[in-house]
C-alpha cells in the first residue's frame, strides 16, 4: 500500500519535471519566440556590434534583423534581447556566425571566448568572414522578402557540405589553441544582376581568411582554395579550367584528390624540407567545339595543365604559410601521422620552421573518363 | 551487522559506478589534458596496473573486517581509540569537504551549461538537502536507486558516446609513441584519483555475507570496466575538440552534447543530460555523508545502530544533521569564482582524495604490524 501511494505522488510530480514550470525557466509560448539563426559580429568604437537575422517565415513571414552595439558580446547580446518589443529573441538555433572583414582583422579571441562560454551558441556552428564589409550590413541587404541570409548560408552549406565543415567555430578554436592559426571560409556580397531588377543580394563563396593568433591576416583567393581543400583532405567536386593549345577553355570536375605530406631530413637529421605529392583524378565536364577529347593524346596533354595548374596553386599556398610562418594547414599534425617518432610536436611547432624549410610539390593527374559527345 | 543492514556487494559497485559519473563528467578529460596533451584520452588505460594494485590491496584489507565490521570499525581496533578517533575525524572531515565540493560542482554545472543567469545557492541547496534525506535513510535505499539509475545513465552515456563516434578526428588522439609514456603516466593522474575514490569507498560500507570467493576478480572486472569508460569519454571528447581546446572548456563533454545533431532535427539535448545527471551527484552526496556518518559516529564513540529509523536523533543520529549543514555550508562557500573552483577541481580535490585512499592501506599496516588484525 506505502509503495503504491508513493508511485501514485510520483506520478503526480512528473508533470512538474517537464521543465515548463522550472524556477529558472523563461516561459514562452513558441508564437512569442523569434527564432534566430544568423549571429553577426562587427566591431565598435570601444566594443562590438552584434547582430541576429532570423530564418525565413518568422513574424508574420518576413525575416528580421536586429543589431546592437555593446562594450561587450554579452554587453551587446543583452542589448539586442531587449530590441525585440513583442517577441523573445531565441537563440538556441543559431545556424550561423558570420563575421565582418574589419572585426576579424582587429582579432576574434575575446568573440571566440564568448561562444565558448555561452550556452546559447554550439561550437560546431560554421564560421564565415566576410570580405570588404560588414556582417550587419550583409545580413541585413542580403535576399529578398522572406529569403535572407540564413537561406542563403543553409542553402550554401547544403551544396557544399564537406566544404563548410572546415571552418566552425570549434575547428577555429582548436587549431588556433594548437598551432597558433587557422583557416575560416570567407564570404564575398554579390549583388543582383543588373538584368534582374528583383533579382536579391546574395552571399557566393569566395576563399579562406587565415587567422594568426586569433586574427585575419591573409586572404585565399578562390583559385588557390582549391590547394586549401586538397591540402587538407576536404575536395569536394571542384570546376577547374585549363586551356588547351589553341586557347581554348575546357572545363575539368575534379572529383578526388588526396595529398601525401613527406618530411625532408637533413644530413644532421633535422628537418629540411616538406614534399607534398598530390593525386588526383578528374572528368571533363566541358570543352568548346567538337574535339575528340577520348583520344588519348588529347587527355595526356590536358592531364600535364591540369597537373601544372594545382602544382601552381599548391606551391602559393604553401608560399603564403611559410611567409606568414603560420601552419594554418595542419601541415604538421599530418607530418606527425607520417612518421610520429621523427615529426613528434610539429603539429604545434612547425609554423615558425616553414621559412627555413624547402617545399616541393609534384601532382600527378589522371583524367578518368570524359562525356565526350562522339 | 543486523541482517537488514547487509547487501550484495554488487550493489555497492552499483553505487560507486552511478556516483562516479558525476566527476567522471567534470574531469574526463579536461583535467588530464593540459597534463598528458594528446596522450590524455588514454590516460585510465595507463591508471590500471596501479588501480588493480590498489583494489588487490584494499581487498586484503577487507579481508581482515570482522564480520559487520568495515573501515571505521577496523580504524578503531588497528590504531587503538585515541589514534583511531583522530584519524576517523579527519576521515570525516575530509568526505564532508568532498561532498561540499561534490554540490559546488554539480552547481557549476547547471550554472555552465544551462542556467547562466542562476546562481549557486539554490542547486547546492537543494541538492545538499537530497543528499542529507538519503543519507537520513538506510544506505540500501541509496543502493535501490543506483540499481534503478546506472543503466539510464550508462545507457544515455554510451548513446551519446556513440553520437560523438561520427565526429571523431583520429589525429586529435593518435599516434601515440614510446616518448608520450611520460605525459601518459601524467595522464592516468584524473584517473587514479576518481578511481581510488570509488575503491576506498567499497571499504566505508561491509556489505552482508562472508566476502565471497572471487572478489578481487571482481573488483578488477570493474577496474576494467571503469577505465575504459573513461578512456572512452576522453576519446570522445578529445577527439571532437582538441586536447588543447579540452582543457580550456569548463565542461568539455556537456559542449559536446550541446554539438550533438541526430538524424538532423534532433539537437540541444543538453539541458536533459545536464537534469539527468542530477541522479549520479545526489548519490555521491548521499555515499559521502554516509561514509561521513559513520566515520564521525565512530570517532565520537555514537556508533550507528542497526534498524534505526529515518527521523530518529537519538544515539548520534543529530550527527546527520549537522553532516548535511556542514556539506551545504561547504558546497556555499568553496570555489566563489570558476579560478578557485577550477583550482579545487583540479588539484586540492584530487590531491586529498589521493592522500585519503593511501590512509586506508596504511591504517591497515599499522594494524598487522603491531598484530591488532
Amino acid at each position: 500500500m506505502k509503495k503504491t501511494l508513493l508511485f501514485l505522488f510520483l506520478l503526480l510530480l512528473a508533470p512538474l519535471l517537464i521543465g515548463c514550470g522550472a524556477l529558472y525557466a523563461q516561459r514562452r509560448e513558441v508564437e512569442q519566440l523569434q527564432v534566430m539563426e544568423t549571429l553577426g559580429l562587427d566591431p565598435a568604437p570601444g566594443g562590438v556590434v552584434l547582430s541576429l537575422a532570423s530564418s525565413s517565415g518568422v513574424g508574420e513571414g518576413k525575416a528580421l534583423c536586429y543589431s546592437a552595439a555593446g562594450a561587450s558580446c554579452s554587453d551587446a547580446m543583452d542589448r539586442l534581447r531587449s530590441r525585440s518589443l513583442e517577441e523573445l529573441l531565441f537563440c538556441g538555433h543559431l545556424q550561423h556566425i558570420l563575421i565582418g572583414e574589419e572585426a576579424a582583422r582587429q582579432g576574434l579571441d575575446g568573440f571566440l571566448a564568448f561562444v565558448c562560454r555561452s550556452s546559447d551558441l554550439r561550437l560546431d556552428m560554421p564560421m564565415y568572414l566576410v570580405l570588404d564589409t560588414s556582417a550587419e550590413d550583409t545580413m541585413r541587404t542580403t535576399g529578398a522578402g522572406e529569403k535572407n541570409i540564413a537561406d542563403a548560408l543553409t542553402a550554401m552549406e547544403e551544396d557544399r557540405d564537406k566544404d563548410s565543415r572546415l571552418s566552425t567555430a570549434g575547428t577555429v578554436l582548436r587549431d588556433l589553441e594548437r598551432q597558433g592559426s587557422s583557416l575560416v571560409r570567407t564570404l564575398r556580397v554579390q549583388d543582383a544582376a543588373e538584368e534582374d531588377p528583383e533579382g536579391a543580394r546574395t552571399v557566393v563563396p569566395e576563399g579562406f581568411g587565415v587567422l594568426v593568433d586569433g586574427k585575419l591576416t591573409a586572404t585565399i583567393s578562390p583559385e588557390d582554395a582549391l590547394a586549401v581543400q586538397l591540402l587538407t583532405g576536404a575536395l569536394s567536386p571542384y570546376p577547374l579550367v585549363v586551356y588547351d593549345d589553341e586557347g581554348r577553355a575546357v572545363t575539368l570536375e575534379l572529383q578526388e584528390g588526396s595529398a601525401r605530406l613527406r618530411p625532408v631530413w637533413g644530413e644532421d637529421g633535422a628537418l629540411s624540407g616538406l614534399d607534398a605529392a598530390v593525386e588526383v583524378r578528374a572528368v571533363v565536364l566541358e570543352i568548346d567545339g567538337f574535339e575528340q577529347v577520348a583520344d588519348e593524346q588529347v587527355l595526356g596533354d590536358l592531364n600535364a595543365r591540369m597537373e601544372t595548374e594545382i602544382s601552381r596553386r599548391l606551391g602559393n599556398v604553401l608560399r603564403l604559410s611559410r611567409r606568414l610562418e603560420a601552419d594554418f594547414l595542419g601541415l604538421g599534425r599530418q607530418l606527425e601521422q607520417q612518421a610520429p617518432k621523427r615529426c613528434r610536436g610539429l603539429d604545434q611547432e612547425l609554423g615558425p620552421l616553414l621559412p627555413a624549410l624547402s617545399l616541393s610539390v609534384s601532382v600527378r593527374g589522371e583524367i578518368s573518363h570524359s562525356h565526350d559527345i562522339t | 551487522m543486523n541482517h537488514s543492514d547487509s547487501f550484495p556487494q554488487r550493489q555497492l559497485r552499483s553505487l560507486c559506478t552511478a556516483a562516479l559519473l558525476s566527476p567522471i563528467l567534470r574531469l574526463i578529460p579536461g583535467s588530464a589534458a593540459p597534463l598528458a596533451g594528446r596522450a590524455a584520452w588514454a590516460g585510465p588505460l595507463a591508471a590500471l596496473p596501479l588501480l588493480l594494485a590498489y583494489g588487490w590491496l584494499l581487498g586484503r584489507v577487507r579481508r581482515d573486517m570482522l564480520p559487520g565490521e568495515a573501515l571505521p570499525e577496523l580504524c578503531l581496533r588497528a590504531l587503538g581509540k585515541p589514534l583511531g578517533r583522530l584519524i576517523l575525524l579527519g576521515l570525516s572531515a575530509w568526505l564532508l569537504l568532498y561532498g561540499g565540493f561534490v554540490l559546488r560542482s554539480g552547481a557549476e554545472r547547471f550554472l555552465v551549461t544551462v542556467y547562466p543567469r542562476a546562481t549557486a545557492p539554490f542547486f547546492v541547496v537543494s541538492m545538499g538537502l537530497l543528499g542529507l534525506l538519503a543519507a537520513l535513510g538506510p544506505l540500501q535505499s541509496l543502493l535501490r536507486a543506483a540499481r534503478m539509475a546506472v543503466p539510464v545513465l550508462l545507457g544515455v552515456l554510451l548513446l551519446i558516446l556513440l553520437a560523438a563516434l561520427g565526429s571523431l578526428d583520429k589525429t586529435e588522439l593518435l599516434p601515440l609513441t614510446m616518448s608520450d609514456a611520460g605525459a601518459l603516466l601524467r595522464g592516468a593522474f584524473p584517473a587514479l584519483d576518481l578511481l581510488t575514490f570509488g575503491l576506498a569507498a567499497f571499504c566505508f560500507f561491509r556489505p552482508g555475507g562472508e566476502e565471497a570467493p572471487g572478489l578481487f576478480g571482481r573488483t578488477a572486472l570493474w577496474i576494467g570496466e571503469m577505465a575504459l569508460l573513461l578512456t572512452a569519454v576522453g576519446a570522445a571528447v578529445q577527439g571532437r575538440f582538441g586536447a588543447a581546446l579540452s582543457a580550456r572548456l569548463s565542461a568539455p563533454f556537456f559542449a559536446l552534447v550541446r554539438n550533438l545533431v541526430f538524424f538532423r532535427s534532433l539537437e540541444r539535448m543538453e539541458a536533459l543530460v545536464v537534469g539527468l545527471w542530477i541522479v549520479p551527484d545526489y548519490l555521491l552526496t548521499g555515499l559521502v555523508l554516509h561514509g561521513a556518518q559513520r566515520c564521525l559516529r565512530q570517532a565520537v564513540g555514537l556508533p550507528p545502530k542497526p534498524g534505526e529509523r529515518r527521523l530518529e536523533l537519538s544515539g548520534g543520529r543529530w550527527l546527520i544533521g549537522l553532516c548535511g549543514a556542514i556539506v551545504i555550508c561547504l558546497g556555499l562557500l568553496l570555489g566563489p569564482d570558476p579560478a578557485s573552483l577550477q583550482l579545487w577541481s583540479r588539484a586540492i580535490i584530487p590531491l586529498l582524495n589521493l592522500f585519503a585512499a593511501a590512509l586506508i592501506p596504511a591504517i591497515w599496516l599499522i594494524g598487522r604490524l603491531q598484530k591488532k588484525l
